[in-house]
């Protein structure tokens, strides 16, 4: 982590605003399904191993990248690396998984995939991503632990201002 | 002290002196100072005698004794009072000291500190000054002192520049030139500080014409100050960064002969990467509009307003862009302080088109991405002076106008920051604008809002006053204002009900309001939203309106056959609305009415409140509406005599179980106690007295205490009904509640219905006072926890969790009972309220240490894996980031 980023001036998009909470949702009786959004926002939060920027800002992770079939419970994300050769992809998608794992219900199976054509090794990389045991195993290392941990951390202060807007609506 | 003792004050002869001043050589006893100035106050000895003895020290060969005795002379003239030394000792003085000055560096300290005192006398003159500061400026070499000594040689030149400028004038520039090499390198700030108060005198009242840029040199090198001071728990004399700052600003703004100077360091600051830096030189920047003038910018204008924009365009954080847009009307103040002609360089109109042209673009682009700053900063250009602001709004607003459709709401919200101060606009313009507004009303309501009370304020309004209103009474009667409209509607009314022009659309308003209410069934929430606005509306048309309550009141409430006929019918659909109505006028106009309703109608209102055949949401308003009458007429002698000897009679059918009086009890002393809070203490003795002893009373008892102490939410007796409310009541009450209940508590003996009021209590007062109750409250609050009562748990959760999150450690002891209550109520079906405050509590768990929690760890590690697939979004949400926490502070014990 000690060498200077590989792309130096990446792109930055806009965040996408919070999402705005309709009276339904305060509504206890009504169920609200999982959906896009929902899994969207739980990713794009995590921050880029390279940059103090977050996924959704590099364009890493958008919308139309997020798959979700709540009858199948399965999720999968198709993410696209800045650059085609860029070697944090590995940690990016362990970083995904990692936060799915965390965050979602365990009936969901979860895949992450690099978007076709966005990367040289794509192939490599997605059956790494997706072999459970191999991330089992990475999230056992101690060391990428930390590094994965720091990803997701960075956002608590996002977060942490949407749960006291949270408690004003309340 | 021995010394002291020894001699009696009188016999102090020469010996004796001579004696002391030995002891002082060879002990350095400060009381000896003292002891001697006091005999020099109380003219025992002379000054001479006391100079003259110390004469064979401050000529002995040995340096460290000529410095003691210099010292002692020092330390004894600084105990006289300011007034003690004549001009002639003080001349003298002087004299021996410039002398002395020459003598060894290791005297010059003394010699300064010397000269502090002497120059803190009141008696000196000009010459001795002029003397001191040309033997402070040719023999000490400031810097080479420590920091105290360094202080005390401005401390003595500042007060020379306070009080004996003329003489300074003698000296002329030198002074200044003197004290730039005296003060160039000065580190410390408390030094910097007095230093550069030094100087704005100096740039003030001296010449510095032949050095100011040494002058310049020697301050702008602190220039932005980033300074932090150590610890907050340094002595009094450390400076604080705001002060060094405020100081050097005051120094580079205080002449224009700096600007030549200044500008170009100010344009190199801001195109800084380092933020502190931009703003420190938007800072100053700001502040030099006082003083500078338009042609010191002249030649840096475009540089100066490319920056601006780009710091405005740009800004990282909020205060960037406060500054920025600060700036911005400062750069346009200062070039409008050239005459402005077709001739001038600088002027107004070729800076306000430069602005225009630049800007409009950005207003033009179809994502709208920097509309908001760039509107901003031509409201900061329009904003200081007239012809800028003509400019602006005649070329802006159309093109705001032409982007409505691309936006809507921005595009309005624009517009109303424009015409936030009220400008002056072409009647077309304004046309335009309401025919905009007037079109487009149903789609953008809240920003149409808005924009008609702007519009309403600039002019002339007769044309659109029908159609406004058209557009406004199907929103105030259709019954419930949405939450997000209630303020800009509320601001609007009062502005319709402020200005003259729209007295007939105030009218208007008003006669189909009545005359909805008069031909409508009504619901209650219908007569809190009108009832909560029609007051607005009446409130400044008073003086019309009075006659109109008149006639409404006398043909309604005030008339008797009305009330007998109530009484055989029940129906109560007139009286009703006119109670809330009334109820919500304020007292300062309708203080007669008030009266006059008392007296006609209380006793109809007492019995039509106890009783039977009146439906339980009837006995209410009846309540509630006496009770607003005699809070408003609390100031009456009378009024309260009689509200006394009602509460008397209550009380003795409250002994024979009537829960009636008890209700009509509870509002009679609600509405005495919030003029006057105090006097809960004997009412709620009483409460408490009926909870131990009558059955029927426990519950509604409760209540009762609730109602005490609920106060936003009851219309009759609330600020928007202009109640008289005391400002601390809430503080007052809960003292007087919490102080009575605690005994109770401690014994263990506090029925639920208490225990559920007083949970109930702590969210209906502010959280400071709430704050130190609440660790001796905690036992309760757990328990509330477990209680059969679902509405306890939400108000004791939402306690806890501010307890949780700011003294975590507090809820050690009753971890074993918390953390299971709390995994249960996370997964508590009935309320997800209820549920997302367990979570935020469990959240803010993972602040105490890992040992305490871990026995729990798994568990709550379990519940949340069930929370994080609740079938609501929003507790899912709060369930995320309580699982995250729990998971990285694992991750990080581990």
């Amino acid at each position: 982590m000690n060498r200077s980023p590989e792309n130096l001036n990446p792109t930055i998009y806009e965040r996408t605003e919070e999402r705005s909470i309709v009276d339904t949702d305060y509504d206890n009786e009504k169920s609200d399904e999982f959906d896009k959004r929902e899994i969207f926002d739980l990713i794009r939060t995590i921050s880029d191993p390279e940059h103090p920027l977050t996924l959704e800002e590099l364009n890493v992770v958008d919308m139309d990248g997020v798959h979700i079939d709540n009858a199948q419970n399965t999720v999968e994300i198709h993410f696209k690396p800045t650059i085609p050769h860029c070697s944090m992809a590995t940690l990016i998608g362990l970083s995904i998984r990692a936060k799915l794992l965390y965050t979602l219900p365990p009936r969901f199976k979860v895949k992450v995939n690099i978007l076709d054509g966005t990367h040289i090794q794509e192939h490599q990389i997605n059956k790494q991503l997706n072999d459970k045991e191999r991330v089992t195993a990475a999230l056992e290392n101690s060391h990428l632990v930390s590094v994965v941990n720091r990803c997701i951390i960075n956002q608590d202060g996002m977060e942490n201002n949407g749960e006291d807007k949270e408690n004003n609506y309340r | 002290m021995l010394v002291t003792d020894q001699i009696p004050h009188k016999m102090l002869s020469e010996n004796n002196l001579l004696h002391l001043i030995e002891k002082y050589v060879q002990d350095g006893d400060e009381m000896i100072s003292s002891q001697i100035s006091d005999e020099l106050v109380r003219k025992q000895i002379t000054l001479l005698d006391f100079i003259l003895s110390t004469g064979e020290y401050l000529k002995s060969a040995e340096l460290s004794k000529r410095s003691v005795a210099f010292v002692l002379i020092s330390n004894v003239l600084a105990k006289l009072p300011d007034t003690f030394l004549t001009s002639i000792e003080i001349h003298h003085l002087v004299q021996f000291v410039s002398a002395k000055l020459f003598d060894h560096h290791i005297l010059a300290r003394p010699s300064v500190e010397l000269y502090n005192t002497l120059s803190k006398q009141v008696a000196i003159n000009d010459e001795d000054c002029l003397v001191m500061i040309k033997s402070i400026y040719a023999d000490v070499y400031v810097q080479s002192f420590p920091q105290t000594n360094r202080y005390t040689v401005y401390v003595i030149l500042f007060r020379f520049l306070v009080e004996k400028l003329n003489a300074i004038r003698q000296h002329g520039s030198d002074f200044v030139c003197n004290f730039i090499q005296s003060m160039d390198g000065e580190r410390d700030p408390r030094n910097l500080v007095i230093c550069f108060q030094c100087l704005q005198y100096i740039t003030k009242y001296l010449d510095i014409e032949p050095y100011k840029e040494e002058l310049f040199d020697v301050v702008s090198c602190y220039f932005p100050i980033d300074f932090k001071p150590r610890s907050a728990n340094d002595n009094d004399q450390s400076v604080t960064q705001e002060q060094l700052i405020l100081s050097l600003r005051t120094v580079l703004t205080s002449t224009n002969k700096f600007a030549q100077y200044c500008i170009p360091m100010l344009i190199e600051k801001l195109d800084a990467d380092i933020q502190s830096a931009r703003i420190a030189a938007m800072n100053v920047f700001i502040h030099c509009v006082d003083t500078y003038e338009a042609k010191d910018i002249e030649q840096h204008l475009v540089t100066l307003w490319n920056l601006f924009t780009k710091q405005a365009l740009c800004a990282e954080t909020q205060s960037i862009e406060s500054y920025a847009l600060r700036s911005v009307t400062a750069l346009v103040e200062l070039i409008s302080k050239s005459i402005q002609n077709d001739e001038t360089n600088v002027s107004t109109t070729k800076f306000t088109e430069r602005a225009i042209r630049e800007l409009e673009h950005y207003l033009k682009e179809p994502d709208l991405k920097l509309i908001w700053p760039a509107t901003k900063i031509l409201q900061c250009v329009a904003r200081s002076n007239s012809n800028s602001s003509t400019l602006i709004l005649n070329h802006v607003l159309p093109v705001l106008i032409q982007q409505f459709n691309a936006n809507k709401s921005v595009s309005l919200d624009c517009l109303v920051f424009f015409l936030s101060d009220p400008p002056v606009i072409t009647q077309t313009t304004t046309e335009q604008l309401w025919n905009l507004l007037l079109n487009n009303f149903d789609d953008v309501i809240n920003n149409c809002l808005s924009l008609s009370a702007s519009l309403l304020k600039i002019g002339d309004n007769i044309k659109i006053n029908e159609a406004l209103a058209a557009k406004l009474i199907p929103i105030i009667i259709n019954g419930i204002i949405r939450d997000e409209l209630k303020t800009n509607m509320f601001s609007l009314l009062k502005t319709i009900a402020l200005l003259p022009s729209t007295n007939d659309l105030c009218t208007t308003l008003l006669s189909s309001i009545l005359d909805y209410w008069t031909n409508n069934s009504q619901n209650e929430k219908t007569y809190t939203t009108i009832f909560s606005l029609l007051p607005i509306l009446f409130d400044d048309l008073s003086p019309k309106c009075i006659d109109d309550v008149d006639k409404l009141c006398q043909s309604t409430i005030l008339n008797e056959t009305n009330w007998q006929t109530l009484k055989s019918t029940s129906s109560f659909v007139e009286f009703i609305p006119i109670m809330y109505f009334l109820s919500h006028l304020k007292r300062k106009y309708y203080a007669k009415q008030f009266g006059d309703i008392y007296t006609k109608i209380s006793k109809n209102l007492v019995e039509f409140s106890l009783i039977d055949n009146v439906s339980a949401d009837n006995q209410d308003v009846f309540r509630l509406f006496y009770g607003n009458l005699i809070n408003k007429l609390s100031l009456n002698e009378y009024v309260m005599e009689q509200s006394n000897e009602l509460l008397a009679e209550c009380e003795q059918h409250i002994n024979q179980n009537s829960p009636s009086h008890l209700k009509l009890w509870t509002i009679v002393v609600k509405a005495l106690t919030i003029s006057r809070p105090f006097k809960i203490k004997q009412y709620i003795e009483k409460l408490v007295e009926w909870i131990n002893k009558i059955e029927f009373v426990d519950d509604l008892a409760c209540q009762s205490l609730k109602i005490l102490t609920t106060i936003e939410d009851e219309s009759f007796l609330s600020i928007n009904a202009d109640s008289i409310i005391h400002p601390l009541v809430k503080q007052i009450v809960f003292v007087h509640i919490v102080s009575y209940l605690k005994p109770l508590l401690e014994n263990n003996d506090i029925k639920a219905g208490q225990m559920n009021v007083l949970i109930d209590l702590l969210n209906n007062v502010p959280k400071a006072i709430v704050k130190d109750e609440l660790k001796s409250l905690l036992p309760i609050l757990i328990r509330g926890l477990a209680s059969s009562n679902e509405n306890v748990w939400s108000s004791a959760l939402k306690s806890l969790c501010d307890l949780i999150k700011n003294e975590p450690s507090t809820l050690v002891p009753y971890i074993d009972k918390l953390v299971p209550r709390l995994t249960t109520l996370a997964v508590y079906k009935n309320n997800m309220n209820i549920r997302i405050t367990s979570l935020v509590c469990l959240k803010y768990l993972c602040q105490l240490p890992f040992r305490t929690v871990k026995p729990y760890h798994r568990h709550i590690v379990h519940v949340l894996q069930s929370c994080v697939d609740d079938h609501k979004r929003l507790v899912r949400k709060q369930a995320v980031l309580t699982q995250m926490a729990w998971r990285l502070f694992s991750d990080e014990v581990a």
